[in-house]
Formats: C-alpha cells, structure tokens, sequence
C-alpha cells in the first residue's frame, strides 16, 4: 500500500530524511521509534504534505501513485489520515460541521456523492457509539478547551469517520496519562482492518503495549537503521537509544 | 481657480440655496440651530488626516467629487417607476414592520402603515411641524460638535429622517426594518437625522439596512439621537452594503439611563469609504451596551469603526467585540475610546478588535483608548492583526478541505464570534449567511 523509496526530504533547506525505505502492506501495523530529533515527525509531515517540507529525493508511492507532489487534501482524499501530536484548535468551527465539511470533501475529491445531512447524523452517530465518545463533544468546537486526552479522542473519531486506508499516528502517546493513552489505544484498534494499515510514530515503547505492531523499525539519522518484529521495541525500551544516537542526532 | 468639487464650499453654497426649504425654515429655533452649525461646520471644514480623530481616515476620495441635493422633482421620481419591484428586505415579510427611504426620503407608501401598538413613527419634517418639544433637545444635544463637522453639516442640511418613539412599558416583539436606499441618482449627497427614544421599561429592535440599487457614487451622512430610559433595552441592528463607489458617514449617540441596555451590532461589508462612529453615554447606574460588528473589505475598500463610552455613574458595562477581515488593498480602522469618569466605580469595560489581514497589501490601524478616572474599575482591551493560522490550514486540509474551503471555513468562524450576542435568531442566521456569501463572492 505504502513504498516509501530512497526519501530525502528538507525543511528550511535543513536535510533531515536521507534516504528512506520502507514499505507497508494492508493490514499491516508498523512503528517507527527513535531518539529526539531523528526524523520521525518530519515523516509523517511529510506523508501529510505539510508545506515547508521538500522532498529533495525518492519518492513516495501509494497504491502505486506518486504522492509526493500532491496537496495535503487530495492525499487526505486518497487515504492517508495524519493524527497529530498535537491537534490544532479551531475556535467557532463545531466538530459536526468540521467533520461533514472534511468527509464530503474527500468524498467529492474521489468522485462519490456527498453524504446529506440525514445521511450523516446516521454515520457519526454510528461511530461515536463505536468509540463511546459523547455527542455533546461534536457540539463543541473542533479541539477548543479539550483536554490533552479529549483532543487526541477527536482525532481517532475524525479517523473513524474518514475512514482512511492509511493511518499516521505521529507520537499519539505524547501528552497523554496511561488511562487516556488505553482509551486512545482502544479506539485505534477498533478501526485495525484487513484493508487498512497503520503506522504509529512513538519515542517510547509504551503505546506498543497497546497498539501491537507487526513491524518495529528504528529511525536515527535520518535512516531507518533497524527493522524487527514487535521484540525490538521491548530491547528499545530496555537499552535506550545509546547506539543510535550521537551529537548529529542530538 | 480650480477648488476640490466638495470641499466645504460647495457644502456651504448648498445651504445658502436651500435653507428657506429645509423643513421647520419657519421655525426660529431650528434655523437658529442650523445657522450656528453651518457656521461651525464653516469654521472647521470637513475633517483631515491632521485632526486626531481622523488620522487613519482620509476623506479625500469625497472631497473629489461633487454632490448635489436630489431635486424634489427626483424624490417623487424616486418614489415611482423607476424602483426595483421588490425592494430589499432583510427579515421575512410577516417578521418585520419595514420603513423604507429612498435616496434620503421617507416613503410613506412604500413604508408598513400598522406599526405595533405604543410605537409612534414622524419623518422629519412631520415631526417638526408637529411642534415636539423633546426634538429640539435631542437635535441640539451634541456636545461635541466641534469634533464631529460633519454631524453639524448634517444639523444644518437635515431634511430627512424618521423621529420614532417607543411609549413607556410597551415591548415591541417584531422588529422594526429601516430601509435606507441610495444610488437613485449619481453625485448626490443626503443628511438624515434620526431620532429614537425607547420609554421606560420598554424592549424594542430595530434592524436598519443601508444599501443601493446601483453603482453611482453618492454620500449619505446621517446622524441618530437615541436615548433609552430607565429599564428599557433597545437591540439596534445595521447591515451596511452599499456599492464599491459610496461614500457612508453615520453618526450615532446615544444616552442610557438607570438601567438600560443598549445593544448594537454592525455588519459592515459596504461602500467605497464608510465611518461608523457610536458614542455612548452611560448615564444611569447598571446602564449597559454591547458595540460588536464584523466588518469585511475588499479592493480599495476603507471602512471606520469609530466608538466612545462615556461611563458616568457606577455599576455600569461596556462590551465590545469587533472582528475585521481585509483582502485586496482595503483599510480598516478601528478607533475605540472607553472614559471611566471619577465617580463610575464598579465599571467594567471590555474590548476587543481583531483583524485577519488575507492579502500582502490590506492594512488595518487600530487604536484602543482608556481614560480611567475611577479607582475600583475592571476594564480590558486587545488589539490583533494578523493572518490566517497556517496550523489551523494544515489541520483542515489534512482532513481533505480545499486551501479554498479551508480558508473560508475559518474566515467564517472568526467574524461569525461577533455576531453570537445578536438576539434576534432569524437575523443572526442571515447576517451569517452573508458572511458566508461576501467569502464565496470574495475570496481574495
């Protein structure tokens, strides 16, 4: 689903991918962990389309197409939903306009009818049941004096709603208590499907307790340095990232 | 000699042709007051960018043309054939009691004849030939005449207006929808004065709707006297959409007594020049107002907010929420003055003006002004300008909005903030949706 080939990728004129290779499949769940400053957010920036982040070389295939040049909303609309390590407050906007706005847009970006308004109510009523979240939360404005729990809550129900083919979870765990880091977890394993795939961005090995991948990988230096099954993030966790690191990573 | 077409001259040439048809020319006391304030509007002139209160507001567009009065010939014209066949209206046909003027004239039948009980409406000259003691107070209560020549241009040239009065305890359910039409005809300018007084315990709404039916360049430079007595509340709405080449001057004041409510909301999205000036004056303790407006510009647009809140006696409130947003090469000013006079303890004073700046070359001046003579005052005010939040940007598109809807979606929401206090839910949906329909018409 996703080939990621030979990625460099720059922000500020500053290279910080330098030739990345990774490939996921559907189904498939996979982690990239590293040190503080490794490139691991830049990733999934640059798999979102942020501006500012150039990819210089390699390129990025999903379903087969390139992406690397596409605009952030029509990768949204092939498929790649980014939750954020920290979502962003929209004051005035409510999360039910939000999220028929952001639905309907990937809908007519992929040449589907837009759901009406009936239609919906019935689909977010669905999911919010799935996730146990409250319907008040979707009278509230996106992300506006949620807590650090709540917003990344909204974040798996706009994932839920959308539906994408593939999920990045760029350091979901950051900011979050062990309660709300299960809830989260929780939510994201309900939307684990055959036809989906995930890819959780994480320093800490943690989340992985919860959000079981089938593939570990370890970034430094702007390279995937290691790659292992789930037993590589229990030895990240035991041995720190001492190996990896040194001032270039610091 | 080449002079500037309507530079205070040709103002002054206008009232020397015109006073002995100005309505109340018989009246000693009116042509008193409209000598004494052309005289003053002589001796000022209009005002220039070298006066404090008009640094950000160059009047020199106005001063390049020339405007004439509408000639009685053409208010009749006006009045007939040559109308739009259904005349703007903002609230529903059975929602609203509609006044309608046309280029500055009331029309009285084009106007709603039943007005709710205990509401009593006079144009101007009707008001004046009706002899009412209280109009000659509340058109010689400016106070600061000196400071605003165009409102004593206006207290001189003054031949239209509407003098509406709400009878103690009476509660005006429906609202009353003033119509102001210009564009009848190019370059020609009109002074109406208005006049409203809220009795006792009483609660009114009155949405007034400034707009055209043409492109043509004209000027209208209006001022109300509005005094809301004792428990009264007064929700006074205006929608200004005027074309790209007017020119809008209006200036209000108002007196709240012991407490009474004054609440204003401006949607302003009109004219090629236009300054909104309110001043009020907190009279009574546990008197309030709320000043909120959200003002839209475009091209070479120039819109002025301009307010001032007198609190005079204790216990009193001021709340003001201004949001701007400035594409093209517009300009937006906002100038905001809050006095806390020694004796108004207890006051709280909040204000607020935001501006989204959505083009390089759109500027916006914002100037926020306290004066606090009393010790035990809660008073607040935040100026901002500022471009769209890039993060907020990428978070929608992220979730597959357009740069387009994205855009729109948050310009929406940050004017939408000032319009939350408008009571009046059948007007704040549309003055919602014409929020949304100057970004889908503009978007910059």
């Amino acid at each position: 689903m996703l080939e990621i080939k030979n990625l460099h990728a720059e922000v500020d004129g500053k290279a910080i991918l330098k030739g990345i290779d990774l490939n996921i499949n559907k189904g498939e769940v996979h982690a990239i962990m590293g040190p503080n400053g490794s490139g691991k957010s830049t990733l999934a920036n640059v798999l979102a389309g942020r501006d500012d982040y150039d990819v210089t070389d390699g390129g990025i295939l999903f379903d087969g197409k390139d992406i690397s040049e596409l605009e952030p909303e029509e990768r949204a609309g092939e498929g790649i939903f980014l939750a954020f390590q920290y979502p962003v407050e929209i004051p005035g906007v409510t999360n039910t306009t939000f999220l028929k706005e952001a639905l309907n847009a990937q809908r007519k970006y992929r040449g589907e009818d837009e759901l009406d308004g009936m239609e919906f109510v019935k689909l977010i009523r669905r999911k919010t049941k799935e996730l146990g979240i409250k319907d008040d939360m979707l009278k509230r404005a996106v992300n506006v004096g949620f807590s650090g729990g709540e917003k990344k809550r909204n974040d798996i129900l706009q994932m839920a709603v959308l539906n994408p083919k593939l999920a990045v979870l760029d350091e979901t765990d950051s900011g979050l208590d062990i309660d709300a880091l299960k809830i989260v977890a929780e939510g994201v394993n309900k939307l684990r499907a055959e036809n989906n795939a995930i890819l959780v961005i994480t320093h800490y090995q943690r989340l992985l307790n919860y959000i079981v991948p089938d593939q570990v990988h370890v970034l430094a230096h702007g390279k995937i340095q290691r790659s292992g099954g789930k037993e590589l993030a229990l030895e990240l966790e035991e041995k720190g990232y001492a190996e990896y690191s040194d001032d270039e990573a610091a | 000699m080449v002079t500037l077409a309507s530079d205070k001259e040709a103002f002054i040439a206008q009232y020397d042709q015109s006073k002995g048809n100005l309505p109340g020319s018989d009246i000693a006391w009116l042509s008193e007051l409209r000598a004494k304030n052309i005289a003053l509007f002589e001796e000022v002139g209009l005002p220039t960018a070298k006066t404090e209160l008009w640094k950000f507001t160059n009047l020199n567009p106005l001063k390049k043309q020339s405007f004439s009065a509408p000639s009685a010939q053409e208010q009749i014209f006006a009045n007939s054939n040559e109308l739009p066949r259904q005349l703007p209206r903002l609230l529903e046909i059975n929602a609203s009691h509609r006044l309608v003027f046309i280029d500055g004239h009331y029309s009285e039948d084009l106007s709603d004849k039943n007005l709710p009980a205990g509401v009593t409406l006079h144009n101007l000259s009707s008001a004046i030939k009706a002899g009412a003691a209280d109009l000659k107070v509340a058109l010689s209560s400016r106070a600061r005449e000196e400071e605003q020549p165009l409102v004593a241009l206006n207290t001189a040239l003054m031949s239209d207006g509407y003098v509406l009065e709400i009878a103690k305890n009476t509660s005006v359910d429906c609202p009353i929808e003033i119509l102001h039409l210009g564009g009848g005809k190019a370059e020609i300018s009109y002074h109406n004065r208005n006049v409203i007084s809220v009795g006792f315990g009483s609660k009114a709404t009155i949405i007034e709707h400034v707009t055209d039916r043409s492109d043509h360049v004209y000027f209208s430079n209006s001022a109300t006297e509005i005094s809301v007595s004792e428990n009264a509340t007064l929700h006074h709405y205006r929608v200004q959409a005027s074309n790209r080449a007017a020119f809008l001057y209006s200036s209000t004041e108002v007196v709240a007594d012991k407490g009474a409510t004054y609440d204003n909301f401006l949607l302003n999205t009109g004219a090629r020049l236009s300054r909104t000036e309110t001043n009020v004056s907190l009279n009574g303790e546990n008197s309030s107002c709320h000043l909120n407006a959200s003002y839209m510009g475009t091209d070479d647009q120039h819109c002025d907010i301009t307010t001032r809140v007198d609190h005079k006696t204790p216990h009193t409130t001021c709340d003001e929420v201004i949001k701007g947003v400035l594409g093209g090469k517009a300009r937006g000013v906002f100038q905001g003055k809050i006095i806390v006079h020694e004796q108004a303890q207890k006051t709280v004073g909040n204000q607020s003006h935001r501006a989204m700046l959505l083009s390089d070359r759109a500027e916006v001046d914002a100037k926020p002004e306290l004066e606090i003579f009393a010790d035990d005052v809660i008073c607040s005010h935040g100026c901002t300008s500022g471009q769209i939040d890039k993060e907020q940007l990428f978070y929608l598109r992220s979730r597959g909005l357009t740069s387009e809807q994205a855009q729109a979606l948050l310009v929406n929401a940050f004017l939408a903030d000032a319009v939350e206090a408008v009571q009046n839910e059948d007007l704040k949906d549309l003055l919602l949706t014409k929020i949304v329909n100057w970004l889908e018409q503009n978007p910059n």
